[in-house]
C-alpha cells in the first residue's frame, strides 16, 4: 500500500520536471477559493469561488491526465518493472488511484460550494453542476486519457491515431454551433469509462512487454536527431562532401545544418495544421462573422516552439564549446543568429503557406491575415529569448516568467484577434509591447549565459544500447 | 622551461551549497599521462570539466595553455580533445557522419590516423551512433578527441566499457598517438591496474580535494603497510606520522598502520619507542586506494 501511495504521489507531483510549480499554483487557486469562499453568504459568490477552486483543481490534474499514461508505461517497461513483485498490480492500483483522488479533488470545491450555499438556507443555483457529476465527468475524462495516452505512445504510428481527434472535433466545433449536441449524461460517461479502464486492466496485465514511451528521444525531448524529421534532416545535411564550420555548428545548435532547413525539416507541421483549419474554416460561421476563418488566433502559441529550441540550445551549445568561439558570449551570438533566424523562418513559413490559401480562396482576409501574422513576430521573439534565458534548474523566478508568458498569450489570443476590420493601433501596441518585454528578457539571457554552467545545463541523450 | 597545460590553483566549485571541489592547486606538464582516481561522487569530472571551462569554477583558477578556462581562445581549442564521461554524440548520424561533422571544426584533421584507429579499434564507421554497443560509441568518441592531433587530450572514464582485451589495446594505441613529451593526457578511471600501466603521474581525488598528486611510483614508494608486534600492550597514540589507516588486535599487542611518507628513521624511532617489531610491507595502487578510503 505504501508503495502504491508513494507512485501515486509521483503521477501527482513529479512526472515533468515543472509539475511541482503547477500544483503548487493549482494549490494556490483551490485553497484560495476555498478559504475565501467560506466567508461569504451570497450563493452567487460561492459559486464563483467553487468554479475558481475547480479550475485549481483542474491545473493540478492537468500534467497527470495528459501524461500520466505516458508516465505508467515508463515505468511498466521491462527494465523497469522486471523481478520487481506485482509490479503492474502496483502501477495500475497506482494510476487507479491518482485518477480517483484526482477526480474527488476536482469534484471537492463544488460539494462545498453546494454544501455552504445549503447551509446558508438558499436553493441551488440553477444550471450549477452537481458534484458527482462533476467527480463522473472527471474520472471518465482522466481514465480515457490516461488509458490513450498509454497506447498511442507506444509507437508513433499510434500516437498519430490519438492526435486524430484534434483535426476533427474543433472543425466541428467551427461549423457548428451546437457544440453539446445531444451528448450522453455523466453516468453514461463514467460506465463506459469504467468499461474502458476494465478492459484496459486485462490488457495491461496479460500483454507480455511494454516498450517505454515512443515520443521523445529522451525524457526532456531536447533531441531532434531522433525524430524523422531529424533524420531526414541528417541525410540532406551530409548529401554533400563537406560542412562548412557555420553549417557544423548550426547543425549541433539546432539539429538542422542552416535555420531554413530547420524550419522546413521541424516546424513545417505548424503550417500543415494551420492550412488544415484554414481549408476547414472556409464559408464557416467565424468567417461570416468577418473574422479569419480557421485558427490563426492561436499563431501566438506557436511561439513556445522558439522557446523550446532557444531552451535546447543553450544546452547544446556545450557541443561548440571546445570547437567554436572563444567564450560564452559568442557563443551566444552564434546560437542567437541560428535559433531567431530559424524561429522566424518558421512563422514565415507558416504565414507564408496559409496566407497563400487565403489569398486564393478568401483573397478579404490576405492583408488582414499578413498584418496579423507580422505582429506575431516580436511576441515569437520575446518567447525564444525567455527560452534562451532558462540556462539553470528552473527556479522560482523561472516559473513566473513561463507562466506569465503564458498568461500573456492567452491575453493576446483574447484580445488581438485576426479579423477583417483589424485595427492597427491594436496590432501595433500589442508589437510595441512584445519588443519591448524582448529586450528585457534578451538583457536577462545574456546575462545569464554569461555565466552558463554546463554541468548544470546540459544535454541528455537517449539511453545507449549496450553490450 | 616548457609551457604548462593545465595549471590550476585553489579551484572551488560548489553547487546547492555544497562543495565539490575544494581547492584544487595542481599543474600538468606535456609529456604527463595523469590518472584521477577517486570514489564516485569525489569530484573527478567536475575537476574535469570545470578545469576545461565547461562550468564557471566558483573560485580560483584554471588555466589551459595559458589561457583562462573561461576565454578559450580558437587556437587553444584546436589542441584541445575531451572524451565525456556520458558521449555527446549525434544519435541518428553514422559514424562516417560525426566524424565529417567534427572534422570541419579543425584546420588539421588528421584523417589518415582517425581511418587507420577506426580500422584497428573495429569502430564500424556505417552504423548510426544509436544502435552503437557501449563500446563501440566510446571509442568513436575518442576518435573524434584523438582526429585533431591534441596537445592536452582529456578522458573521463574512457574504458569503462570495454572488455579488458580492448581496454589494454585501446589504452596502448591511445598512449602511442597522444602520449609523446609534447603531449599531455588526463584520464580519469575506476580501473586501478589501468593507472599502474599507463600512467606516470595520479591524481587521487578525496571529497573534492586532491590528496595525492605525484609520480606513480612515488606513491607506491611512500605508502607503506606497517605490522607491528608488541611485547607490551601499545599505546593508544602511536605517534607515527601519516598515519592513512589503522587497525589493533584486540589484545592490542599488535596492529596494522597504513602510513604514507614515513621514513626509515622514523620508523626506527618508532620500533624503539613502542618496544615493537615493525614489519614494513609495500603496496599495490588498489591496496593504496582501499586504505586511502578506508
Amino acid at each position: 500500500m505504501k508503495t502504491v501511495l508513494r507512485i501515486a504521489q509521483g503521477f501527482c507531483w513529479s512526472i515533468i520536471p515543472l509539475q511541482s510549480w503547477i500544483v503548487l499554483l493549482g494549490a494556490v487557486f483551490l485553497l484560495g477559493a476555498m478559504g475565501f469562499g467560506a466567508f461569504e453568504q451570497e450563493p452567487q459568490d460561492i459559486h464563483i469561488y467553487a468554479m475558481v477552486g475547480m479550475a485549481g483543481a483542474i491545473i493540478i490534474a492537468f500534467v497527470p491526465a495528459l501524461s500520466g499514461g505516458a508516465a505508467l508505461r515508463f515505468a511498466s517497461s521491462r527494465s523497469m518493472l522486471h523481478l520487481r513483485p506485482r509490479g503492474r498490480a502496483t502501477m495500475l492500483s497506482a494510476s487507479m488511484l491518482a485518477i480517483t483522488a484526482l477526480a474527488a479533488l476536482i469534484a471537492l470545491p463544488v460539494l462545498l460550494g453546494q454544501f455552504a450555499t445549503q447551509s446558508a438556507g438558499f436553493a441551488p443555483i440553477p444550471r450549477s453542476p452537481l458534484p458527482a457529476h462533476v467527480f463522473a465527468v472527471s474520472w471518465s475524462v482522466m481514465a480515457l486519457l490516461w488509458g490513450i495516452v498509454f497506447v498511442a505512445s507506444g509507437s508513433r504510428a499510434f500516437s498519430f491515431l490519438a492526435i486524430l481527434p484534434i483535426f476533427i472535433v474543433p472543425p466541428l466545433l467551427i461549423h457548428s454551433s451546437q457544440a453539446a449536441l445531444d451528448l450522453p449524461g455523466p453516468f453514461t460517461w463514467f460506465l463506459l469509462a469504467l468499461a474502458f479502464w476494465l478492459l484496459f486492466t486485462v490488457w495491461y496485465m496479460r500483454a507480455d512487454a511494454f516498450r517505454t514511451p515512443r515520443w521523445f528521444g529522451d525524457r526532456s525531448s531536447q533531441n531532434f536527431e531522433s525524430t524523422p524529421a531529424g533524420m531526414v534532416s541528417s541525410l540532406l545535411d551530409f548529401s554533400r562532401s563537406a560542412l562548412s564550420p557555420q553549417r557544423a555548428g548550426s547543425l549541433l545548435l539546432l539539429g538542422a545544418s542552416s535555420p531554413l532547413r530547420y524550419a522546413i525539416t521541424n516546424t513545417v507541421w505548424l503550417a500543415v495544421i494551420f492550412l488544415f483549419f484554414a481549408v476547414m474554416g472556409t464559408g464557416s460561421a467565424r468567417a461570416r462573422a468577418g473574422r479569419v476563418p480557421g485558427m490563426e488566433f492561436v499563431l501566438v502559441f506557436g511561439a513556445t516552439l522558439g522557446a523550446q529550441l532557444a531552451y535546447m540550445s543553450a544546452r547544446r551549445a556545450r557541443l561548440l564549446w571546445l570547437r567554436a568561439g572563444s567564450d560564452r558570449m559568442s557563443l551566444f551570438a552564434m546560437a542567437e543568429r541560428n535559433g531567431l533566424a530559424a524561429t522566424l523562418w518558421s512563422l514565415l513559413l507558416t504565414a507564408a503557406i496559409v496566407g497563400c490559401f487565403t489569398l486564393l480562396r478568401a483573397p478579404d482576409f490576405a492583408r488582414s491575415l499578413l498584418l496579423f501574422a507580422a505582429a506575431q513576430l516580436p511576441a515569437w521573439v520575446a518567447a525564444y529569448y525567455c527560452g534562451m534565458s532558462l540556462t539553470r534548474t528552473p527556479n522560482l523566478i523561472d516559473v513566473c516568467l513561463c507562466i506569465g508568458l503564458v498568461l500573456l498569450f492567452f491575453v493576446q489570443m483574447v484580445f488581438v484577434q485576426p479579423k477583417v476590420d483589424v485595427s492597427s493601433l491594436q496590432l501595433s501596441l500589442a508589437a510595441a509591447f512584445w519588443l519591448g518585454l524582448s529586450i528585457l528578457l534578451r538583457a536577462l539571457a545574456k546575462r545569464r549565459w554569461r555565466a552558463l554552467d554546463w554541468r548544470i545545463a546540459r544535454l541528455t541523450f537517449p539511453s545507449q544500447r549496450t553490450g | 622551461m616548457s609551457e604548462s597545460a593545465v595549471s590550476i590553483q585553489a579551484l572551488h566549485w560548489a553547487i546547492k551549497g555544497r562543495s565539490v571541489l575544494q581547492g584544487i592547486t595542481t599543474e600538468v606538464r606535456p609529456g604527463d599521462v595523469v590518472g584521477v582516481i577517486g570514489k564516485n561522487g569525489a569530484g573527478k569530472t567536475t575537476l574535469l570539466e570545470t578545469m576545461l571551462g565547461f562550468s564557471p569554477p566558483a573560485s580560483g583558477s584554471a588555466r589551459i595553455f595559458g589561457e583562462d578556462c573561461r576565454n578559450l581562445s580558437e587556437a587553444v581549442k584546436m589542441r584541445i580533445g575531451f572524451v565525456p564521461q556520458q558521449d555527446e554524440l549525434l544519435p541518428t548520424l553514422t559514424g562516417t557522419h560525426q566524424i565529417s561533422l567534427t572534422s570541419s571544426f579543425y584546420s588539421t584533421w588528421d584523417s589518415a590516423l582517425v581511418d587507420r584507429l577506426a580500422r584497428e579499434w573495429e569502430v564500424p564507421l556505417d552504423r548510426r551512433a544509436n544502435v552503437l554497443s557501449g563500446g563501440e560509441r566510446q571509442k568513436l568518441s575518442t576518435l573524434l578527441a584523438l582526429g585533431n592531433r591534441p596537445d592536452l587530450l582529456v578522458l573521463d572514464e574512457p574504458v569503462a566499457s570495454l572488455d579488458p582485451l580492448a581496454r589494454r589495446r585501446f589504452l596502448q594505441q591511445l598512449l602511442e598517438v597522444a602520449g609523446d613529451a609534447q603531449r599531455a593526457v588526463i584520464f580519469s578511471t575506476h580501473i586501478v591496474s589501468d593507472l599502474e600501466r599507463v600512467a606516470n603521474r595520479i591524481w587521487i581525488i578525496k571529497d573534492g580535494r586532491l590528496l595525492w598528486d605525484g609520480e606513480t611510483d612515488n606513491l607506491k614508494q611512500s605508502v607503506r603497510r606497517l605490522h607491528i608486534r608488541a611485547r607490551r600492550p601499545l599505546p593508544s597514540e602511536l605517534g607515527l606520522r601519516g598515519v592513512l589507516s589503522s587497525r589493533r588486535a584486540p589484545d592490542n599487542m599488535t596492529a596494522t598502520v597504513t602510513v604514507r611518507d614515513l621514513g626509515e628513521a622514523d620508523l626506527q624511532a618508532a620500533a624503539a619507542r613502542m618496544e615493537a617489531h615493525i614489519e614494513s610491507e609495500g603496496l599495490g595502487l588498489e591496496d593504496i586506494f582501499l586504505e586511502i578510503h578506508a
